[in-house]
Order: C-alpha cells, then structure tokens, then sequence
C-alpha cells in the first residue's frame, strides 16, 4: 500500500514539475518600432548638438497623451536609481497619477522584465536601466523593451541619446585625496596607474560585477589606439604589444597592479578620499560621491588633468516595457523626467546631468557636460555586447593570478 | 475488480463501499497518510519545481546570454556546464571558490557547533551567573544581518590596503597584517560569531528534553562519565547535532555578504561570490550551474544527516510523564566561566551593535569630538534638518508603515512555515523510517540550499502565469510571503522533526484509546507538548523574514517598502547613518516580538533554558 502510494506520487511530483517547467516559447522577434539600433560612435566624445529628426515631423498631441495617461490611472517604474520615489511622487502631484516605483539594479529588473514578458503578465511599464550591452544586444532586439523619445522634445535631446534614449548622463571619473595631494592628481596619464608606484593603491568597483567597468574595458579594447598613444606620450617610446591589443595591454597591466576592487561608489569614494588618510589610493567612481565632502568630510577632487581620458561616460536609459500595461502613463512618465520637473530629484543633487540640454545643472557639477565629455570616453556598448565575455574572462584571470 | 473475482457485483459493491468507508474511518482517524500525500503535492511544486527550473536554466539558453549567437533562447546547450567545469575559466569560477567554501564552511561548522554546544550546555545545566538573561542574550546574534559583523571586523581591523579612515588598531598604533584583516581567518570568525546561536539554540531545546534521570541511573548503576556522556547523551542529542551542523554548513555555503565584504580585498572569492557576480553580469547559465553545486554541497550533507541518524534508533525523550533536570554545579570555577561567557556576549553582541550605534550617532565617522556627535538621526524635531530635509529614523512615518510591512510579511510567513514544518514533522516521525517520510524530510530541507537569487527567480516564472488551479500571485504580497514561507522551512521543518522524534506515540494512543478524533489529538495533545518547538519553528523563520532582501527586490509589489528595500534606499543616497539606525530598528523589532511572543506562549526560541 505504501509502495503504491509512493509510486504515485512521485508520478504526480514529477507531472507537476514537467508542467511546471514546461519550455517558455521564446519572445516573437517581433519587427521592432524602432530603427536599427545606432551606437555612438566611440570616438572622443562628440559635444553632443542638437539635431533635427524625423520624429518630430510626426504631429505629438500631448494633451490627449496626458488624458490618455490620466485614463490609465497608474504606472510601475523600476529603475537604478532611489530617486525613482521623489521623481514618482512628483509626477502623481502633477499629473494625478500614481507611480509605483522601486529602486531595482539592473539583473534584477532585467529578470524581472523577461519573466513577466515570458509569462505574458507584464506588470512594469518604466526602466531605468544602466546596462546598455544588455539593453542593446537583448532587451530591444528580442522584443522585451522599447525606446520611445517624446516627438516634442526630440529636437531638443542630442541623437546621440535617443536610440535608445538616454535619460541621465553621469562622469565615473578618477578622482583622488586632496589632503595628501593637494590641488594636483598625482596622474595625469592613464597608463601611470599601472606603475609600481600604484601597485595596490587604486581602488575601482568590481568589474565581475559591474557591467559598465566591463563596458569600458571592451570600449578601450575597441579602439586600442587611444591607448598605444597614450603610453606614447607617457614613457616616449611605443608599446610592445604582446596581447592582441593595446587594449588588452592595458587592462593585463592593470590587473597585475593589484587594484582593489569594492562593490560600490559609495565605497570607492570612501576609501579615495576619507581624510586624514597616510598613503591614501587614487579611484574611480561617479561624481555623485563628491557630494560627501560635506556630509562625510572627504577630502577629494577629480583627476582633471588625466590623459587621454579620466573615466567614462555613464549613460541611464530610460526605456519601456514592449507590453506595458499603462503604455500611455509610461510615456507620458518617460516625457516627464526629461523636464526640468521632472529631473529635480536628480538635479538637486550634484553628479548626474540631463541629456536635455534645457534642464537646469547642478552648480556643483563642475561645469556642463560638454566640458565634461571632452574628458570621458563614452561607452561602447556594440563592443560591450560582443566582447564583454571575453574581456570580462581576459580580467578575471589575469586579476586572480 | 469484480470481473477479476468474479463474486456477485450487488454484494461486491457493499463491500467495497464498507471499504471504502473503513478506509475513510481509518483516514478520519489517522490521518497521517492523507497529509503526507498532501504534503508531497505541496512540496514537489513549491520546492522541487523551481529546482527543476535551475536544472534547466543550466542546459538551456538564457535570455540574457550575449554570447549565445544565432541560438534561440531555450534551445539546448552544453556551454554553460563546458564553461563552469571544464573551460580554462572553470577554475576561476568554480573549483578554487568551491575549495574556499568547503575551507570555510567546514570550519565555522565545527567552530560554531563546539561553541554553542558548549554554551547551550553551560547555560542549560550548569549554575553559571545570569542563565535566564543569557538564554535571551546569546540568541541575539542571529538576530543582526549576517553582515554587521564582517563591518565591525573591517572597522576594528582594517589596513591600509582598502584605503579610507583607519581602522582602530591602526589608529591605535598596531597595523593588522592582511591575513589577519582580510580573508579566511576574519570570514570564519565572523561567521562562527554569526551563527553559533543556531547550535545553541537547538542544543538548548534538546537539552531541555533531555531528563536528567537517565544518566543518574547510569551513574547509579557505576557507569563512568565518559561511558554516559557516549552512550546515554550523545545519541539523544545527536539529531540537534546533525540539525545544526545543516543549518550551519548550508547557510555559510550560501552566505555572500561576508566572504565578499572581508574576501574581496585579497582575492578570496567563494562559491556564493562566484554565483552573484555571475548573475550581476549576466551570466545566468553559469550561475544555474554554480548554485547546482552548492545543492549538491548541501545534498551531500543532508545524505550525511540521513545515514547518521539512521544507524541510531529514535529516541523518545518527551514521554508522558515528567522529567527531571538538575543542575550541575560548577563550583569555584563558577565566576570566570560566567566571566567568559559574557565575554562571547560581549564580542559577538556588544560590538557589532555598539558599532552599529556609534556609526548612528556620529555626523562624521571616526572623529571623536563632542561638536561631532547628534542624535539627529534618530530624532531631529523640527530644528536641524539633515541629508536635505530628512527625517530621522524614529520620527519617520514611512520607517513605521515599513516596519509593519515587514512585521506582516515575515510574521505571516512564518506563522505558515512553523505549521507546515509541524505537519512535517509529525508525518515524518508518524510514518516511521519510510521512503515517503525520507522523502518530505529531504525535500523539506532543499530550499535551505538554494541560493535566494535563484530561487526567487524561479518563483517570479512559477507564479507569474496562472498554471491550472494556482492562481498568478506574482504582483502580490502574498507571493513575497508564500516564497519566504518556502525558503524558511527548512528551520521550521528540522524544528518539527527533531521536537516529534522525542515525543513518544503513547501520550497520543492514550487519547486515541478514549476515542478522541485527530483532530483533537493534534489540538490538544501533541501541539501543546509540543508549543515550544512550534514557537521556534515560527520564530527562526520570522527572523530570517525580518532580514531578507533578496527575494523581495525580485517579488515584492513595486512601491511597497519594507525595512530592509529601506535600508538599500537610504545606502544609495549615501544616508549610511539613517542606514545603520534602520537596521538597528529591524533588530530591535525582532528582538522584542521574540520576548513578546516567548512571554505571551511561555515558551519560544529558548523557552527550555528559562525555567
């Protein structure tokens, strides 16, 4: 009788995890609404201008979008940033209408997204999303996400950030101890990282855990000359290139420098420039972290003088679900963060920049972003998606040696 | 049947429905055979089902995958295995991280069990000073993410390789060397102080069964103390034994916070690092593979479990009438042994929340001028306003509205946690050493050993569409519960088990014999004796609730803030003070609830050390 029972349980457990488990048919490569997605190309930093595009011959009546939304009543947004509560409460004292927003990292909303895409039960409307690789090569090509620019304000936002659109631009820059340094980084060539001088003494975020360091690694790997001339101009003598590229020199020269690695900005920041350090190291992190020098006494300035580059560009895309349930709220919410209004949360505090040029800058963001990108190489994410294992594997295992 | 019998089918048909109505009765009456069918149909969904999922996600294209090519998502694939256990990579993302953790693991295992073994038998059976008090005291551990104490250890023992204020040795004029800072040495420790609570408690409640007379008659009869401590007491308390070194080994396996914060600074990558960095970078597949194995790790210690308590026959300890506990006095060496164990109170509580509360009250770290001290952050008025207008954290209504979102979703799920790791261990036990009792014990355990990423995830796909009679949860809260409900069972579970493998059938058969029905039985009989297992099959998961992060980012309903989505808010900000006292809220919250509900029931998570 036992035996019996057993036996048929386990046929019932096994039906129920077949069922269970039964293959989800892949997302229908549906033909996507957008253009063929276009990467900016890497080159070193275009001031970005304003150009006129089709979109906006389209006629954009924002009033019925406004009803529309109204009509929908609510909306979800996952996105990288805490703001996403202000920037929501904001948007419900404007327009009516609640957001239900939540502070996600990127591989948590990227699952999020596809299994709610998978399941037909999408509930997310909004992503702000920093992984451009992913967005790029997976997201908007199999049909889970789109980009929608307001036709109104598409002579407004440079085309460099509207395929797909960018919301937020941020510097992940160097920057360096003051206290111990005073007004001058003590680098000022990227390629004096790898000197034994700073064996151990740079400190950035974990590339196995941060897509957009992979992302600037595979963008240097694509466009190795920046770097062969940048050991040019520092030793005066060409570099031997043993691995396939300058690129990958660089990084293998790095690694072997023994960089400490951390999990956040906040920390890097931290480390860099807590004051009353001895032999403080040199870091890379987003602008934002100067905002401690107030609040946590840091003492800490950006490495200005750096050549040919002193960080990367940081771009937050602001995309939609392809199935969002609240379509309408979801572009009108989209609409509403590239406003003055709408960014406040953000340009309140100092570090991020709108890609509206429109939009009030944080007096202590160190200038405009023009000024800023000069300074910054702008992700490569076409390279990112295609070589982003490689580089990441390339750094891995010259890193735990 | 009664074409193969041939008999009249009039009279066949009253038989069978005489059977029929016997096997109701009997079910009516025992129903223990109904709840393990019930069980199992439960389980196989909510726990071997999104294990099967992670064995598929392992062999099949991920939707993330930027390397998969012309592939389509789902199709098969043997790269993600090629590429953790063979591939040139193999040894970075699997083999020299599975050697850490088993390093680890093993270690803060044998530590943990031998320290709150020790103290579980100190506090229990001896006069040291203060036993009630540290009955609560020492619990309180477990209580604080598993994190805190990593922080405190960086904050106390820091180089200057990690850069940023020095750490107080430093700043006292000794610098810690990296072994001693960073790496095995400080993971284990901090680990052990983690989760040594875990054995004390378990040895506590088994302690507390354990009647003394047994080994007086031993000794009556002239055995020697080693002979009784070998043949009497070791065998009644090697099922918590083997309960904690479980709960200990498969939690340090799945422990990120810890190796990664005190291990990142001298490349000491463990398995749970491999897995999350794995997922934070898309590698999916991979991750499918790494969180197989830490199944298979813990696997291999439930077949340990399995084998070792089956070669000792069960033994019935909760009989029906009362036991005797006496105390063991501990002489002149009383005073320094208390003295000691207020030491480990001390270090393992008094610091990492000390620490904590320091961080909170301080406007900028480590800078010890009064002008630099406030209370702001937990209150501020109306007066001075900090981080742009912030409230502090006990003024703040939205910290109150998350405190009771968190209270309600932890507390619900582990209300339905302890009562199905009731129901567990009573069909375990009930159903003798069965294939199907074998089978929800093992089962029962799994979700202990999957990696709260994975299983989430494998949640949000189970729940997201309505699949036949279960409805799509996904979007609610009871989603969040349900999954915490499942990921915490395996502590109400060993709870269940452990506490019913004492409790002989006799004080039940008697009840059965005055024709009480089962239900009675269960309400009036076995559940009152065994109140105090059930409190701590409730309040281990409660606990954990409290602090889970991970499997709210992944299910939660957007908007809904809980303390610890809090907690995440306010780091992001940079508001670490507000941070800190937000964590502090949580594990005072959990602390007061456990006495409220220890007072209220008389018993609970150390009900047996306070009498």
């Amino acid at each position: 009788m036992k035996r019996a029972l057993f036996v048929s349980l386990i046929f019932i457990a096994l039906f129920t995890l077949t069922t269970a488990c039964a293959p989800v048919p892949a997302p229908s490569v549906a033909p996507s609404a957008m253009p063929p997605t276009q990467v900016p190309a890497p080159t070193s930093a275009p001031a970005a201008t304003a150009a006129p595009t089709k979109a906006a011959a389209e006629s954009f009546d924002l009033d019925a979008l406004i009803a529309a939304a109204k009509k929908e009543g609510s909306l979800t947004a996952y996105m990288t940033s805490s703001r996403v509560t202000n920037a929501g409460a904001n948007f419900e004292k404007a327009y009516g209408i609640k957001v239900n927003g939540t502070k996600m990292a990127d591989p948590e909303q990227t699952e999020r997204l596809i299994r709610e895409t998978d399941s037909k039960n999408v509930q997310v409307d909004v992503l702000g999303y920093e992984d451009g690789a992913t967005l790029q090569g997976k997201l908007i090509p199999q049909g889970y996400a789109v980009s929608w620019v307001p036709p109104d304000l598409a002579n407004v936002i440079p085309t460099a950030y509207q395929n797909p659109l960018i919301y937020q631009l941020q510097p992940r820059m160097f920057g360096y101890n003051t206290g111990v340094y005073g007004d001058k980084c003590p680098v000022t060539n990227v390629w004096q990282l790898t000197d034994p001088k700073w064996k151990g003494k740079v400190v950035v975020r974990d590339p196995a855990q941060t897509p957009a360091n992979v992302a600037f690694f595979a963008t240097l790997v694509a466009q190795p000359k920046l770097l062969e001339d940048a050991y040019q101009a520092n030793y005066g003598k060409p570099l031997a290139v043993k691995e396939e590229n300058a690129g990958y020199e660089f990084i293998k020269a790095l690694a072997k420098n023994g960089p400490v690695v951390m999990a956040a900005d906040g920390d890097v920041g931290d480390a860099v420039g807590a004051a009353g350090q001895k032999d403080p190291p040199l870091g890379m992190y987003t602008l934002t972290k100067h905002r401690d020098v107030k609040d946590k006494g840091l003492t800490i300035a950006t490495c200005r003088a750096m050549e040919p580059f002193m960080g990367y560009q940081l771009p937050t895309y602001l995309v939609m679900a392809k199935n969002a349930p609240h379509p309408n709220a979801a572009k009108l919410f989209v609409r509403f963060l590239l406003t003055a209004d709408g960014f406040k949360p953000w340009s309140d505090d100092m570090g991020g920049f709108s890609t509206n040029p429109n939009v009030p800058v944080n007096p202590n963001n160190e200038g405009t972003w023009a000024d800023w990108a000069k300074k910054l190489v702008p992700l490569d994410t076409k390279a990112a998606a295609s070589l982003g294992q490689k580089v990441s594997d390339f750094w891995l295992s010259t890193y735990s040696k | 049947m009664s074409v193969l019998t041939g008999t009249p089918a009039r009279v066949d048909l009253k038989t069978a429905a005489q059977r029929l109505w016997n096997r109701v009765l009997y079910l009516w009456h025992d129903p223990t055979q109904a709840l393990a069918l019930l069980l199992i149909v439960l389980l196989a969904y909510l726990v071997l089902a999104p294990i099967g999922s992670m064995v598929l996600d392992s062999v099949r294209v991920q939707a993330r995958d930027l390397n998969a090519g012309a592939a389509a998502v789902g199709d098969w694939t043997m790269n993600y295995l090629n590429r953790t256990l063979i591939s040139n990579m193999s040894g970075i993302l699997l083999w020299d991280p599975l050697v850490r953790t088993l390093t680890v693991s093993i270690a803060v295992s044998v530590i943990a069990l031998t320290l709150g073994g020790l103290l579980a038998w100190l506090v229990m059976r001896t006069d040291v000073l203060g036993r009630r008090w540290l009955a609560a005291a020492l619990a309180i551990p477990y209580m604080l993410p598993s994190w805190t104490f990593a922080v405190a250890w960086l904050t106390i023992f820091k180089n200057r390789r990690i850069g940023g204020l020095p750490g107080f040795a430093e700043a006292l004029g000794f610098t810690p060397p990296d072994w001693l800072a960073y790496g095995a040495i400080p993971i284990i420790i901090s680990e052990v102080f983690h989760y040594f609570p875990f054995a004390f408690l378990l040895f506590g409640t088994a302690m507390r069964s354990l009647d003394t007379q047994l080994e007086e008659s031993a000794r009556i009869l002239g055995a020697p103390r080693w002979t009784i401590l070998r043949r009497i007491v070791a065998p009644l308390l090697l099922p918590s034994l083997m309960s904690a070194l479980l709960l200990i080994f498969s939690r340090t396996v799945g422990t990120f916070g810890t190796p990664y914060l005190l291990g990142a600074p001298v490349k000491y990558t463990v398995l749970a690092t491999s897995l999350y960095s794995n997922f934070k970078s898309g590698g999916t597949g991979v991750m499918a593979v790494i969180a197989l194995v830490m199944i298979i790790l813990g696997m291999s210690m439930v077949a340990l479990d399995t084998y070792v308590v089956r070669n000792y026959r069960r033994f019935v300890t909760v009989g029906g009438k009362g036991a005797l506990r006496r105390v063991t006095p501990l002489g002149r060496s009383r005073l320094p042994v208390s003295l000691l164990i207020f030491a480990v109170f001390f270090v393992t509580t008094v610091v990492p929340i000390g620490s904590l509360f320091l961080s909170t009250v301080m406007v900028r770290p480590g800078i010890f001028t009064p002008s630099n001290f406030t209370l702001d952050y937990w209150v501020n008025g109306t007066g001075i306003k900090i981080f742009s207008g912030q409230l502090g954290v006990l003024q703040n209504l939205n910290i109150w509205g998350a405190a009771w979102n968190s209270v309600r979703i932890a507390g619900a799920a582990a209300i339905m946690a302890g009562i199905l790791g009731t129901f567990i261990g009573y069909v375990v036990v009930r159903l003798g050493p069965t294939r199907i009792s074998a089978f929800l014990r093992q089962v029962s355990f799994l979700p202990y050993l999957v990696p709260g990423i994975g299983f989430a995830a494998a949640y949000l796909s189970l729940f997201a569409a309505a699949r036949g009679p279960i409805p799509a949860l996904y979007g609610t809260m009871a989603l969040v519960a349900l999954a915490m409900s499942v990921a915490y069972l395996p502590n109400a579970a060993r709870a269940g088990i452990s506490a019913m493998m004492q409790l002989g059938k006799e004080p039940e058969e008697a009840a059965m014999i005055c024709g009480a029905p089962w239900h009675q039985r269960m309400v009036r009989i076995v559940l009152p004796i065994q109140k105090s297992a059930l409190m701590t099959g409730i309040l281990l998961p409660f606990i954990s609730g409290m602090k889970e992060l991970s499997l709210i980012i992944m299910l939660a309903t957007p908007g809904t803030e809980l303390l610890t989505t809090q907690v995440l808010r306010y780091n992001d900000y940079g508001y670490v003070q507000l941070a800190n006292a937000t964590v502090l809220v949580i594990a005072a919250l959990i602390f007061t609830l456990t006495v409220i509900v220890q007072r209220l029931t008389g018993s609970g998570l150390t009900a047996g050390l306070e009498r």
